[in-house]
């Protein structure tokens, strides 16, 4: 891996506040603040209970306009 | 692995064709995009490859979430794409949703992906966290005196 590569990843990582710096003397110390994933870790987690319920409408709605199921239902009356 | 992604798979009791038109038909959405029985949806549909879509959710005459946005992609029955932007509940703006069908007898099972924006705050934050360098970077950091 070359130099500027590993600058570019760590710029990426600096852009979404994953880095936490530290300077000592000329030394720039880079640490890791894993705390910043934690709203789109959040967003993802609500997304997925969203999604979830909204596919539960979806396979209720299936199940009621199914046209061979209200067949069956027609015969049986 | 790209983790600004969620990802569902649900096996659903209809074949291909009609959980399709439970997407494409804005008669169909309004009658199943509610998180709850009790809601309900109201829903304009322009479905088209770059048509806008737009989705109300209520209850008890109260609106509780919109979302909106356009068709990227209509491949029917199968793949549908669609820009997402929502305010209430869970609010994303310009993420992308896709809609994946597959028969599995008469069944269908569909799997349903959502991206985050990566421009967004949230987006970026999670691409970056998963960002390929990860691994050697911290070998780079473990491996400095």
């Amino acid at each position: 891996m070359s130099l500027a590569a590993v600058s570019k990843h760590v710029g990426v990582l600096d852009d979404a506040n994953l880095l936490v710096q530290t300077r000592e003397g000329r030394l720039l110390w880079r640490r890791l603040n894993p705390e910043a994933l934690e709203p789109a870790r959040a967003t993802i987690a609500e997304l997925r209970v969203f999604w979830n319920k909204q596919l539960d409408g979806l396979e209720r709605f299936l199940v009621e306009t199914d046209p061979s199921l209200r067949r069956k239902r027609r015969k049986r009356r | 692995m790209n983790a600004n992604m969620m990802e569902i798979k649900r096996l659903l009791p209809a074949d291909v064709r009609r959980v399709f038109a439970a997407w494409s038909n804005a008669e169909a959405l309004s009658r199943w995009f509610i998180c709850a029985p009790e809601w309900t949806a109201t829903t304009s549909v322009d479905f088209r490859v770059g048509g806008a879509y737009r989705i109300e959710m209520r209850s008890g005459g109260r609106t509780i979430g919109k979302a909106s946005g356009q068709y990227l992609e209509i491949d029917p029955p199968r793949r549908l794409v669609f820009s997402w932007t929502s305010e209430g509940g869970v609010g994303v703006r310009d993420s992308v949703v896709t809609v994946e069908l597959k028969a599995i007898g008469a069944q269908t099972e569909l799997t349903l992906t959502h991206n985050i924006a990566p421009h967004t705050p949230e987006g970026r934050a999670h691409a970056a966290g998963w960002h390929a360098c990860f691994a050697s970077l911290e070998r780079l950091l473990s491996s400095e005196p």
